[in-house]
C-alpha cells in the first residue's frame, strides 16, 4: 500500500486498523527527506500511532530513504529537521530505526564499524541502527500491518 | 513468527535508479525466510521482461537475469499488467518467462490473496 491509500483499494474483508484495537505497526521508509512527502508523512503517521496507543515494531528505511539517517544533513533554517524528529519519535517510543546495511553504504551511509572496514568516514546518525534485510522481514512476519511510505 | 504472503508491485523502469534490483533482493530475503512471495510487473517495470537486455553495458545488473533467478529462490510466480504491456505495444513480444498476465480485476484479487504488499 502507498502512503494514502484511497478508501476503495482497502476491501470490506481488510478493514483498515481501526483506533480501539492496539495495532503493531511496521513502517518501511522509501522517500528521502527531500523527495516527496513519503519520510514526513511516515513520521506523522508514527507519532499518530504512538499518541493512539498504538505499537511500532520498526521503522526500516530502504532504497533512498536510508538519507533520513544521514548524521552530515542540515536543512535550511526556515524548514523542520527530520533528523531531529526522527531522535525524539525513537526516545519516546523506543522504537528501533533500522537502516538497510546494502542500500544505505552504496549511498554512503556508514556507522563506525563500516566506516573503519572500509576506511571512510561514518556519517549514521544515532539511534539509527545499519540492519540487513533479514531484520526487516522479521518484523513483517512478527508485526501487525506493514505500511510503505515512497516518494 | 507468522508466514505472511508477500506481493511486490514493481512500477520502476528497471534501469531507472536501483529500485527495481533492490526491490527484488528483499524480495528474495522474505522467500529465504520461507514467506510465500509474488511479483508483479506494472507500468514501466514491464520492460524488464523483454528479451536481449544487456545490463553490463550500462555497468548494471540485468533485469531479466533478476527476474530469470527467482524461481530458483523459490518465488514462482511473476505477473504481469495486460493493460501496462498493451499501452506499451508488448502485447505480442515473445515473453521467455511467461509471467501471468493480468486484467486490473485479477490485480484487485492477488492483492487481496495477500497479507503484505510492498512497493518499490
Amino acid at each position: 500500500m502507498g502512503s494514502n491509500p484511497t478508501p476503495s483499494a482497502i476491501s470490506p474483508e481488510r478493514p483498515i486498523p481501526c483506533d480501539d484495537v492496539p495495532m503493531n505497526f511496521t513502517l518501511i521508509v522509501h522517500s528521502t527527506p527531500d523527495a516527496g512527502g513519503g519520510a514526513h508523512s511516515a513520521l506523522r503517521f508514527a507519532e499518530a500511532a504512538h499518541r493512539n496507543g498504538h505499537h511500532l515494531q520498526q521503522v526500516f528505511f530502504y532504497h533512498d530513504g536510508v538519507m533520513n539517517a544521514l548524521a552530515s544533513r542540515v536543512s535550511p533554517q526556515d524548514e523542520s529537521e527530520l533528523l531531529t524528529a526522527w531522535q525524539s519519535l525513537a526516545a519516546s517510543t523506543g522504537v528501533q530505526l533500522a537502516v538497510c546495511i546494502a542500500a544505505a553504504s552504496r549511498r554512503g551511509v556508514l556507522d563506525v564499524g563500516e566506516a573503519e572496514r572500509l576506511e571512510r568516514f561514518a556519517t549514521l546518525a544515532p539511534p539509527f541502527e545499519l540492519a540487513g534485510l533479514g531484520q526487516l522481514i522479521e518484523a513483517v512476519m512478527d508485526g501487525g500491518p506493514c505500511i510503505t511510505f515512497v516518494d | 513468527m507468522k508466514n505472511r504472503s508477500i506481493l511486490l508491485m514493481l512500477r520502476t523502469s528497471p534501469y531507472r535508479g536501483v529500485r527495481f534490483g533492490e526491490a527484488l533482493d528483499a524480495l528474495l530475503v522474505a522467500a529465504a525466510f520461507e514467506q510465500r512471495c509474488t511479483v508483479l510487473l506494472l507500468d514501466d517495470a514491464v520492460f524488464a521482461l523483454l528479451p536481449d537486455q544487456h545490463g553490463d553495458v550500462l555497468g548494471r545488473r540485468t533485469a531479466a537475469k533478476l527476474l530469470n533467478a527467482l524461481p530458483d529462490y523459490e518465488v514462482e510466480r511473476i505477473c504481469v499488467c495486460e493493460e501496462s504491456l498493451a499501452q506499451r505495444g508488448l502485447i505480442n513480444f515473445v515473453d521467455t518467462l511467461s509471467a501471468t498476465r493480468l486484467t486490473p480485476a485479477q490485480q484487485t484479487a492477488l492483492i487481496a490473496a495477500h497479507d503484505i504488499v510492498w512497493n518499490d
